[in-house]
């Protein structure tokens, strides 16, 4: 019925879902319905006011009184501050304390943002950007990093945006490498269990020393200093851009793992990659199981529910292992 | 709904129990519908929004990480209330349709139409459908997206798009009727 659809695309333009073939379709059926169009604007009223349900005070108060003593003391900073053993063992004791090196003005504090698992962005102090890949730590010292260099140690998979500052060059501590900045955007990938570390550089220019060589990488190339192997071997090389125009080392930047009627196992597959897990079928008829969807801030669990909801099967997460069961 | 929701995210994140007492004052009531609507059972529904709060508070270090809170809440009490569900799956299962959802009142605050408009509109919702009221209110109130409000509910977009399109059409027919009723209206 033409008129129901006018219905379902003026409830589409009030709430913002409205493409502009859609919008062109509901002002030709607007003018074909004389009637409906007369109360386009009272239908605009009525979306314009706002209802409240009523709030049940009572019961608000019933599940806050659940709630509230979960909550423990305040905490002021956001992320996991570490301070370095021996200077959290200095505060506390005076004899460990006379045995810090004194020359030492400020005490170092070590600024350390994990992700175990997904993404993360950080913002570091001077503007620079760092989007953290799953199982990725990144420390710097808070009180000397920018003074005379911006210097940070990365563990793991990490994309840099690194803001401009002449005079203060950024440096970055991965495995056996070290690598020069002046403001660029490059990734770095450098996971204790990788056979080497890769880095990339998109924009920019960077120097990456190694042992007694160094080696400037320009736009889309690829650097492999592997870890085992004598530094000389490493290997330089030009990269193609995918289709998308984007170079296949940074796609993890991507927020969003999407499938599209995805067989079980190929999305076990990206998943493994996206959560750091490892699947495990019960049966290969399990693996035939065909999901569409896409994973973007859930948890494992949460992804593993949302994947029930289309299809039975039954999960037990133990670890880093998932379980796929009948 | 207030549109500060990000920077309370912010201060959460940062260990503001202020912020996070706000976030529950404007969240307990719709995400306590929802659950609702999910378990169709009050006191499983309130343990299921205290357990959301719970484990927001707990996680909020992995604040910074979601990046639509507001859907991370109802998407948070969609996925426990259906645990909860599962736990109990010997009781029957529910349905939208028997869900009791709460009153309507109208916000004073509103200036648009009289206080007496007001009153039919809001009654009129009441009087839609239980599910058609719940996806109109999703969308409309709580400014859920058409895909947002399919996953929550386990339906098609589809069907968002009908109810909303069903409810905003009930509603126009009654308002414009009462208008033509109304002493002075021509």
């Amino acid at each position: 019925m033409s008129n129901d659809r006018i219905w379902i695309l003026l409830g589409k333009q009030f709430s913002g879902e409205i493409s502009s073939a859609e919008s062109a379709e509901l002002e030709n059926l607007l003018k074909q319905d004389p009637g409906v169009a007369a109360s386009r604007e009272f239908a605009a009223n009525i979306w314009q006011t706002p209802i409240r349900e009523t709030a049940d005070a009572e019961c608000e108060n019933r599940i806050w009184t659940a709630v509230q003593p979960q909550l423990p003391p305040r905490r002021h900073r956001p992320v996991i501050r570490v301070l370095l053993a021996t200077a959290a063992a200095a505060a506390v004791s005076g004899l460990i304390w006379l045995g810090w090196p004194l020359q030492r003005s400020t005490t170092p504090v070590l600024q350390q943002h994990s992700v175990a698992a997904g993404k993360s962005k950080v913002t570091l102090p001077d503007g620079s950007i760092a989007w953290l890949n799953s199982n990725t730590q990144l420390q710097y010292d808070e009180n000397s990093f920018g003074k005379q260099y911006r210097e940070i140690r990365l563990t793991g998979e990490a994309f840099f945006d690194i803001a401009k500052s002449e005079g203060t060059p950024f440096i970055i501590h991965a495995g056996k490498i070290k690598i020069h900045v002046l403001g660029t955007a490059f990734n770095v990938k450098a996971y204790t269990d990788d056979s080497a570390v890769y880095t990339t550089l998109v924009r920019g220019k960077i120097a990456v020393s190694f042992q007694n060589k160094t080696v400037v990488l320009q736009p889309e190339e690829k650097l492999t200093v592997p870890v085992t192997q004598p530094a000389t071997d490493f290997q330089q090389t030009h990269l193609d851009k995918d289709s998308s125009g984007q170079l296949p080392e940074i796609s993890w930047l991507n927020d969003k793992l999407i499938f599209d009627n995805d067989a079980f196992s190929t999305l076990a597959n990206k998943m493994s990659k996206w959560y750091g897990v490892t699947f495990h079928f019960e049966s290969p008829a399990l693996q035939q199981l065909r999901f569409s969807g896409i994973i973007d801030t859930e948890s494992i669990d949460e992804a593993l529910k949302m994947l029930q909801l289309s299809k039975p099967f039954h999960f037990q997460i133990s670890g880093k292992d998932i379980y796929i069961r009948n | 709904m207030r549109n500060d929701i990000p920077e309370l995210q912010k201060r959460i994140y940062g260990g503001d129990t202020q912020a996070f007492k706000e976030l529950y004052d404007c969240f307990c009531t719709p995400l306590l519908q929802l659950a609702l609507a999910i378990v169709h059972n009050r006191e499983m529904a309130e343990e299921i929004v205290a357990d959301v709060f719970i484990a927001i508070w707990k996680k909020k270090e992995n604040l910074h990480q979601a990046s639509n809170l507001k859907w991370y809440l109802y998407a948070a009490t969609r996925n426990i209330a259906l645990n909860y569900l599962r736990k109990y799956a010997h009781k029957k299962t529910l349905h939208l349709d028997e869900a009791c959802l709460p009153e309507y009142e109208v916000n004073p605050e509103a200036q648009l139409i009289s206080h007496e408009m007001m009153q039919h509109i809001n009654r009129a919702i009441g009087e839609l459908p239980p599910q058609c009221r719940l996806i109109f209110k999703l969308v409309k109130e709580d400014g859920l997206k058409y895909r947002e409000v399919a996953i929550l509910l386990n339906i098609s977009i589809k069907t968002v798009e009908n109810q909303v399109g069903i409810a905003l059409k009930k509603l126009t027919k009654m308002k414009a009727f009462l208008i033509a009723s109304l002493p002075g209206a021509q």
